[in-house]
């Protein structure tokens, strides 16, 4: 029988409506601004390690928003022991911010141990659900809060051979929620990106999603390149993605938190927020 | 396949330890997926973190390398590999590696250090700074150097290298959290070891200016 996995109860924050991704270069701004920011969500790595002026903005903007930590580096499908500095310093971040949940990436991203510092695919089989189930489990004990982990874009599929169990992504992906106990954070990018670069249908792909276990979504821009869609999280969300995100939505029956994500050339503020709004008016015309 | 020789195998490739056919012929061998070839995005992606492991905190030695800089950067990892997830944090050796090598200029190697502790002055951890005895700030550095790179680095128009000469080197934090860095006066080193020991010392100007900088701390902030 699968140990369960209990948390303290006393969190009292959670997220709800449109945020958007802090990033260093509009941070301070988010201070002061007057236009509708829902809540945050913050890359660990970035944060967690700095004293100084760092420190004392996150500090500070924890005080406005609801916040909660996505990090990269968990390297949840990997083989090297859960990094325990990094741990324990998530283990005091969300505590530091009340924040609901901690989140990572569907993905490995280290080789003994040492990071490569990108979201590297996993294999889609049934050795490596068992294997990313038994991580999740691992990781929300000694974090201590529940994790959410992301489906992630992949450029190429790793070797995965019948007697191995090979299945699609969409069943990889159920399988690890439930191995794991874990929730979903749902990339509608990334499904459009995979779907594209793979050649699937993006909206069965999300009809094949367990919406119950979906904690919440990801909108982002992407690069379309001569043969492949590389997810560069550059420019404005584009109009399928937009789409897929109300088709996303309607099927949920709700407005699932949705978190916006502009991580390379970053615009002015107010840019990234107009697409906060757009989100915002594309969540009520779907659930209108 | 089993994840363990997968990981091993693609991990090698990612790291710059393996090349794209050999690590092609070990996971498909001879029958790839029609997507194998995109493996080599990673590669690229990976050898951009590396780039950007060391070329964030060493904007001016990058500049410096000029053309150089990629294949210093691909050396530099084979013999420190990454070890942390704080990505600036993989860089730290690179000082210490460059004054290992023969072939780059001898300056390289502490303008690396340099750019290095100006960086670690920035995000050093957050010590309890409030109420206390007369002390100096915790993040405070002093390190010498055999060039000016204070004089040389605030240049209106910097010259090709630096001007060799011994300096004694600063960093700090301010009052404001910003990161600084000036050359050291005897009166200031004289005022700083005093206080260093706990020995008397006149409060002059001289501590007046390092008090207000942020480099003595007392009493309440």
């Amino acid at each position: 029988m699968r140990a369960l996995v209990f948390f303290e109860v006393s969190r009292v924050a959670n997220i709800e409506g449109i945020g958007v991704g802090l990033r260093a270069s509009y941070a301070a701004e988010l201070l002061t601004t007057s236009r509708r920011v829902d809540w945050l969500e913050i890359v660990p790595e970035n944060w967690m390690f700095y004293g100084g002026k760092r420190r004392k903005l996150l500090r500070e903007l924890r005080e406005r928003y609801v916040m909660a930590p996505h990090s990269v580096s968990l390297d949840i499908g990997g083989l090297s022991p859960l990094d325990p500095r990094f741990i324990d310093g998530l283990r005091a971040l969300v505590k530091e911010l009340d924040a609901p949940f901690f989140s990572d990436h569907v993905c490995w991203s280290a080789t003994h141990g040492r990071p490569l510092h990108d979201l590297l695919p996993m294999p889609f089989t049934n050795e490596a659900v068992a294997h990313v189930g038994r991580r999740s489990r691992e990781a929300m004990t000694r974090v201590g809060a529940p994790l959410v982990l992301e489906n992630a874009t992949f450029y190429a599929h790793l070797p995965a051979r019948d007697d191995e169990g090979r299945m699609n992504e969409a069943t990889f992906l159920r399988a690890c929620v439930e191995a794991g106990g874990i929730e979903l954070l749902l990339d509608v990018n990334n499904v459009y990106v995979n779907s594209k670069n793979h050649g699937f249908d993006a909206r069965a792909f999300i009809d094949s999603m367990p919406m119950d276990k979906v904690r919440y979504l990801h909108l982002a821009g992407h690069t379309a390149l001569d043969d492949v869609i590389i997810d560069t999280h550059i420019g404005p969300i584009v109009d399928d993605v937009w789409s897929l995100y109300r088709y996303t939505l309607k099927r949920a029956g709700r407005l699932v938190p949705t978190l916006i994500e502009w991580d390379q050339e970053i615009p002015p503020l107010d840019e990234v927020l107009d697409e906060v709004d757009r989100a915002r008016a594309h969540a009520k015309e779907a659930l209108s | 396949m089993k994840l363990e020789p997968l990981f091993e195998t693609v991990g090698a490739y990612l790291e710059g330890r393996a090349g794209e056919a050999e690590t092609q012929r070990a996971l498909w061998n001879g029958a790839p997926w029609r997507d194998a070839h995109r493996l080599a995005i990673y590669a690229r992606f990976c050898a951009a973190h590396r780039d950007t492991a060391t070329g964030g905190v060493h904007r001016v030695l990058r500049e410096v390398a000029g053309e150089r800089w990629p294949a210093l950067v691909e050396a530099y990892f084979v013999a420190h590999p990454m070890h942390s997830v704080e990505l600036n944090e993989n860089g730290a050796k690179l000082g210490e590696w460059l004054a290992t090598r023969d072939d780059v200029p001898a300056w390289w190697a502490a303008l690396a250090d340099f750019e290095w502790w100006e960086w670690q002055t920035l995000v050093a951890p957050d010590a309890d700074e409030a109420d206390g005895p007369l002390r100096i700030a915790s993040t405070v550095e002093l390190r010498p150097y055999a060039w000016n790179f204070v004089r040389w680095l605030d240049a209106d128009e910097r010259s090709a290298a630096p001007d060799a000469a011994n300096c004694l080197v600063i960093f700090w934090r301010n009052r404001a959290l910003d990161a600084r860095r000036d050359l050291v006066t005897a009166e200031e080193l004289a005022v700083l070891k005093a206080v260093n020991e706990g020995a008397p010392f006149e409060r002059g100007a001289t501590f007046e200016d390092l008090h207000r900088a942020g480099i003595l701390l007392t009493g309440p902030q």
